[in-house]
C-alpha cells in the first residue's frame, strides 16, 4: 500500500468523508488490490477495527480520540454515560440539561 | 472572552463536511434545513432550560435527537438546526451537547467552545456556501445589494450573514454588531484587511472608524466600513521629525519615564509591522494603512487621539518611504 494514500480515517479528519462512508471504503478494499489488511486500509488499529465491528457507533469515538489525542478507553467510558458526555457552557448547565432530558423522558 | 473572527481563506475540515453534504444532496440556497435535519435526526421543539438554543442527543438504538428551543426567533432556529446537523455529521463530534449558537459565549470549557465554533462554521457553510456567496457578491451592485440578496435566499440573521459575507469580500472590509449598550458583540475583517476590527466587549467607536474609513454604512443593524489601500499624502507642514512629534505628544499628555518608553515602543512596533505587511508603493498608501492599523487600540489611549498624532503618522510614512527611495538610488558597491 502506498504510504501516500489517505485512509478513510484521514479523510474523516480532513472533512472529506462522513462516517457513513465506511461502507464504501470497505467495498473499495474488497474490490481493489490493496496489499494491506482492511483495518490498515481504513486507518484503524486491529483493536479499533474490532471495536467498530462490535459497535459501529464507536467509530465517531475512535475519530474523536484520534483528533483529540486522548486514550480511546477514556472516550468510550465517557460516551457510555450521558451525564459525563453532556457538554455545555458550564458544568452547572450540563447537569441541568441532563436532568431536564431525564425529566422529559428523553433520556432513560 | 474576546472573540475576534480573523478571516480564513482556507476551508476548515468542518466546512468541507458541509460542502460534502450539499454536494451529495445536490443542494443550493435556499436550503430546506428542516428536511435535511429530519434525514439524520428526530427533531422536536420545547422550552429548554438555561436559554440554550438546542440540545443534540446521540442515541445508540435510535436516530439522534435534536430539541430546539421553541422560544427563539425563526432565523436563529434555522441556523441552530444547521449547527446541530453539524454535530451529527462532523466525524469527531460526540456526546450530548447543549448548544448556544451565539458567536460569543462565556464558557468554562475551551474544547466546548471549539466544538461550538466548528458547528457554527459548518452551519454557515451549509446555509451560505462561500462559493455561492462569492458569486453573489460579484454579481451584486455593492455590499448592500449583496447583503439583501443573500439574506433573502439564506434566511439567516444579519450577524450570521455578516460573518459569512466578510470571508468572501475583498481586502478592506470591517463589520461590527453591537448590543443595546453599543458594546461590540461580533466583529470581523475581510481577508488581507489592515484595519483592526472593533474589540469585542468594548464600546464601539463609530466616529473614529467613520473618520478613517473611505465608506461606512449600516445594514440591518450591522455597521460596515470600507478602507481603501490607496491614500494621498499632502505635504506635512510640521518641520519636526516624527520621533520628535511623538515625544512632544507624550510630554503634552504628561506621559514620562517607563510609560513613555513603552508607548513609544508599541507605536513604533505597530508602524513597523504595518510597513512590513503592506510593502507600500507610496507614502500615501502607507499612511492609509497606518491609520487603519491604529484603530481599536485602547491600550494606546489618548496618544492616538491627540491632534498631532496624524501629523506623526504622515511624517513617519514620509520618512520611511523617503529612506527606502534613497537606499534604492545608492549604486551597488558604493554601500
Amino acid at each position: 500500500m502506498s504510504s501516500l494514500r489517505r485512509t478513510f480515517t484521514d479523510r474523516c479528519l480532513g472533512g472529506e468523508a462522513l462516517v457513513e462512508d465506511i461502507d464504501d471504503a470497505i467495498e473499495q478494499w474488497h474490490a481493489g488490490d490493496a496489499r494491506c489488511s482492511l483495518p490498515e486500509f481504513l486507518g484503524l488499529t486491529e483493536a479499533e477495527y474490532a471495536l467498530f465491528v462490535e459497535n459501529p457507533h464507536a467509530l465517531k469515538a475512535i475519530i474523536y480520540a484520534r483528533r483529540s489525542q486522548v486514550p480511546l478507553a477514556d472516550v468510550l467510558e465517557w460516551c457510555d454515560s450521558p451525564a459525563l458526555a453532556a457538554r455545555a457552557r458550564s458544568l452547572r448547565e450540563a447537569k441541568r440539561i441532563v436532568r431536564w432530558l431525564h425529566d422529559t423522558k428523553r433520556l432513560h | 472572552m474576546a472573540t475576534r473572527y480573523e478571516a480564513t481563506p482556507l476551508v476548515e475540515p468542518e466546512q468541507r463536511v458541509a460542502q460534502l453534504v450539499l454536494q451529495r444532496a445536490q443542494l443550493k440556497p435556499p436550503i430546506d434545513v428542516e428536511r435535511l435535519a429530519r434525514r439524520y435526526a428526530v427533531v422536536e421543539e420545547d422550552a429548554l432550560p438555561e436559554e440554550s438554543d438546542a440540545v443534540v442527543l446521540t442515541r445508540r438504538e435510535a436516530k439522534p435527537l435534536i430539541v430546539l428551543n421553541r422560544h427563539k426567533p425563526s432565523a436563529r432556529k434555522r441556523f441552530t438546526l444547521a449547527h446541530e446537523i453539524g454535530h451529527i455529521l462532523i466525524p469527531w463530534h460526540i456526546g450530548t451537547v447543549a448548544c448556544h449558537t451565539d458567536a460569543v459565549v462565556q464558557v468554562d470549557d475551551r474544547e466546548y467552545a471549539q466544538t461550538e465554533a466548528e458547528a457554527n462554521r459548518f452551519a454557515s457553510e451549509l446555509l451560505m456556501p462561500r462559493v455561492w456567496l462569492a458569486d453573489l457578491v460579484r454579481e451584486s451592485k455593492g455590499l448592500r445589494a449583496a447583503f439583501a440578496a443573500a439574506k433573502r435566499a439564506a434566511d439567516v440573521s444579519p450577524q450570521a450573514l455578516s460573518l459569512a459575507l466578510v470571508q468572501v469580500l475583498p481586502p478592506g472590509y470591517v463589520f461590527a454588531a453591537v448590543d443595546k449598550r453599543d458594546n461590540v458583540v461580533l466583529s470581523g475583517t475581510s481577508p488581507g484587511t489592515l484595519a483592526k476590527c472593533p474589540t469585542h466587549g468594548h464600546s464601539l467607536d463609530k466616529v473614529q472608524y467613520n473618520k478613517v474609513a473611505d465608506k461606512h454604512l449600516e445594514i440591518d443593524g450591522v455597521y460596515w466600513w470600507r478602507f481603501e489601500s490607496r491614500g494621498r499624502l499632502d505635504p506635512v507642514k510640521d518641520p519636526r521629525e516624527a520621533t520628535v512629534i511623538l515625544n512632544d505628544i507624550l510630554q503634552a499628555l504628561d506621559i514620562r519615564g517607563a510609560s513613555a518608553a513603552k508607548l513609544t515602543q508599541s507605536v513604533n512596533g505597530i508602524v513597523g509591522a504595518a510597513n512590513n505587511a503592506m510593502r507600500p508603493r507610496s507614502a500615501g498608501e502607507l499612511l492609509a494603512g497606518l491609520r487603519q492599523r491604529f484603530l481599536a487600540r485602547p491600550e494606546l489611549g489618548s496618544v492616538i487621539e491627540h491632534e498631532n498624532f496624524n501629523s506623526f503618522l504622515a511624517k513617519r510614512a514620509q520618512e520611511i518611504l523617503g529612506r527606502r527611495r534613497r537606499s534604492r538610488s545608492v549604486p551597488r558597491g558604493s554601500r
